[in-house]
């Protein structure tokens, strides 16, 4: 066949799927493009609501990076609020309802769903979930009016959450199972600062606490009942973990892996011939561990999507297993780290050695210069770094880029130790932490 | 649901609440009480599956992880780090 008279078909609006259908557009301007999306919009950015809720973005159309005229403009079919309701792998089509749409390749880019606790009042009026953008305009407005706010469940949604609303100025209150912030990725003295600095600006912690029951009145919640009391509340956001939403794959007969995410390999081809997945639907290999992981930032679905959307037009491009910078802002700290911290290695049981460092963002001199707390973890046999987790005031999000390259390429403790580092007072100090965290590292492995 | 995807549910709820218990030993100062479900499925999980995980070396227990993570033990192509 052709490859210019293709049909790509593609399933999702996100990351994932608006960048598989522009990047095969791209490569064959000629084939037939059609994206299909159960919502209003494409192109935005889910992860910048929290900061528009909170006031710190002043509105949301900030957020829109593309609009659909601008896909319209360059080929690409978008059926926006149109869900696909099956796949059949035989026929090679999609149903929309009882109309069919044929394909030669599809993309599968459905992304992600909330793990929805079962607990009694969960389908009360006031219960948000914060994901797509037309709800979130209509919850800003009803938050005109509201006071009191529970956030379930202390992720990386509800830390932003929970510093958001408690910005807007509502008595906040963030509830977790947990003894600490994001317990099950993050070490608890990474996250210490944060809980301050959320503290600080008036949200209240309830760690170690279990939601039992939401009550309403009149079909709107009113308080949520957990194991350690009663807490009122004019609304309440749930940052329950993500899920694959794999059940058109999962009902046409895609193999799903152990994350529940769809199986695919380094072309994000599935088990199907001509059929890739990308973005929060798929599981991919970690890096360090090689073991399939499920659930990462829009950044992967991005470039899963431009991989599988290349590879669906013909080209042959491969995707590498993951390292995952991560970072992000809570309160007032930045936070981040790469692959896994000191708690998920201790959970997997993988040898390790951890070293610290207290270091300085800029000369200490230098007006603005804030502390940075530098974690460095390493194979205790061959010194080579497996993950890191940062907190400090400024200057997290490019070390966590720089070390997710470190430990791509094996660097050791022994050469980040003597590392060259920028030393301007504006913006570097003369002893860079990750270095000093190395030092310390060795120092360790010495004893 | 699957049963590979039933054990690593199981799995990482439960090594990562033991692994929590550890971290907070280490840093008493960063950490309070966590919630714990109580009954005999979450007694099996920490007291006999997390010691017997533990205690098979790492190298081994990647390898049940890795064969446990796919149908079929049958890995999809993916380039590997050392």
């Amino acid at each position: 066949m052709a490859q210019e008279n293709l049909r790509i078909i593609v399933i999702g609006g996100g990351a994932g799927g608006i960048s598989a259908a522009s990047t095969s557009k791209g490569l064959l301007p000629d084939a037939s493009i059609t994206l299909f999306t159960e919502f209003e919009d494409v192109a935005y950015s889910p992860c910048g609501i929290p900061f528009v809720l909170g006031k710190e973005i002043p509105n949301f159309d900030n957020l829109f990076l593309q609009t659909a005229e601008h896909y319209a403009k360059i080929g690409i079919d978008l059926r926006l609020q149109t869900k696909v309701t099956g796949i059949n792998l035989e026929d090679r089509t999609v149903s929309v309802g009882s109309e069919a749409f044929e394909w030669d390749r599809l993309v599968i880019a459905t992304g992600f769903e909330y793990d929805e606790p079962d607990i009694p009042g969960i389908d009360l009026d006031g219960i948000k979930y914060v994901k797509n953008i037309r709800r979130a305009m209509e919850f800003d407005k009803e938050l005109e009016t509201m006071k009191k706010a529970v956030v379930v469940c202390a992720t990386p949604l509800g830390i932003e959450m929970a510093g958001n609303l408690a910005h807007r100025g509502l008595e906040t209150h963030l509830i977790d199972e947990g003894g600490w912030l994001m317990s099950e990725v993050a070490d608890p003295d990474i996250m210490e600062p944060v809980k301050e600095s959320l503290e600080k600006m008036g949200a209240q912690m309830h760690f170690g606490t279990k939601v039992l029951e939401f009550k309403g009145e009149g079909g709107k919640v009113k308080s949520v009942v957990t194991s350690e009391g009663e807490i009122e509340c004019d609304v309440v956001v749930i940052a329950a973990h993500k899920k694959p939403n794999n059940h058109l794959s999962s009902e046409a007969g895609i193999e799903l892996g152990a994350t529940g995410g769809i199986l695919v390999d380094d072309h994000m081809k599935t088990s199907v011939d001509n059929v890739f997945a990308a973005g929060d639907c798929t599981e991919i290999v970690h890096g360090v561990t090689d073991i399939p992981i499920q659930g990462l930032s829009g950044s992967h679905a991005y470039s899963q999507g431009r991989i599988a959307g290349a590879n669906a037009a013909g080209d042959d491009r491969a995707y590498d297993p993951v390292f995952i910078p991560w970072g992000m802002v809570g309160g007032q700290v930045q936070i981040g780290g790469v692959s896994l911290g000191e708690t998920l290695h201790k959970a997997l049981g993988i040898p390790h050695v951890v070293a610290f460092s207290m270091g300085i963002s800029r000369a200490r001199y230098y007006p603005g210069v804030t502390s940075m707390r530098v974690k460095l973890i390493a194979d205790p046999a061959t010194h080579k770094v497996l993950g890191a987790q940062m907190a400090g005031g400024e200057g997290i999000k490019e070390r966590a880029d720089f070390l997710a390259f470190v430990i791509k390429r094996g660097v050791t403790l022994d050469e980040l130790a003597w590392m060259e580092n920028v030393y301007s007072p504006p913006i570097g100090a003369l002893m860079e932490p990750i270095a000093l965290a190395a030092q310390a590292g060795l120092r360790e492995l010495s004893k | 649901m699957a049963f590979g995807h039933w054990l690593r549910k199981n799995a990482e709820k439960h090594l990562q609440e033991a692994a929590a218990d550890d971290l907070i030993s280490r840093y008493p100062k960063s950490c309070e009480k966590p919630y714990r479900e109580k009954g005999l499925d979450h007694f099996f999980w920490r007291s006999i599956f997390v010691p017997v995980y533990l205690a098979i070396p790492w190298s081994i227990r990647k390898k049940i992880i890795l064969a446990t993570s796919y149908p079929g033990g049958k890995r999809p192509h993916w380039k590997k780090f050392d």
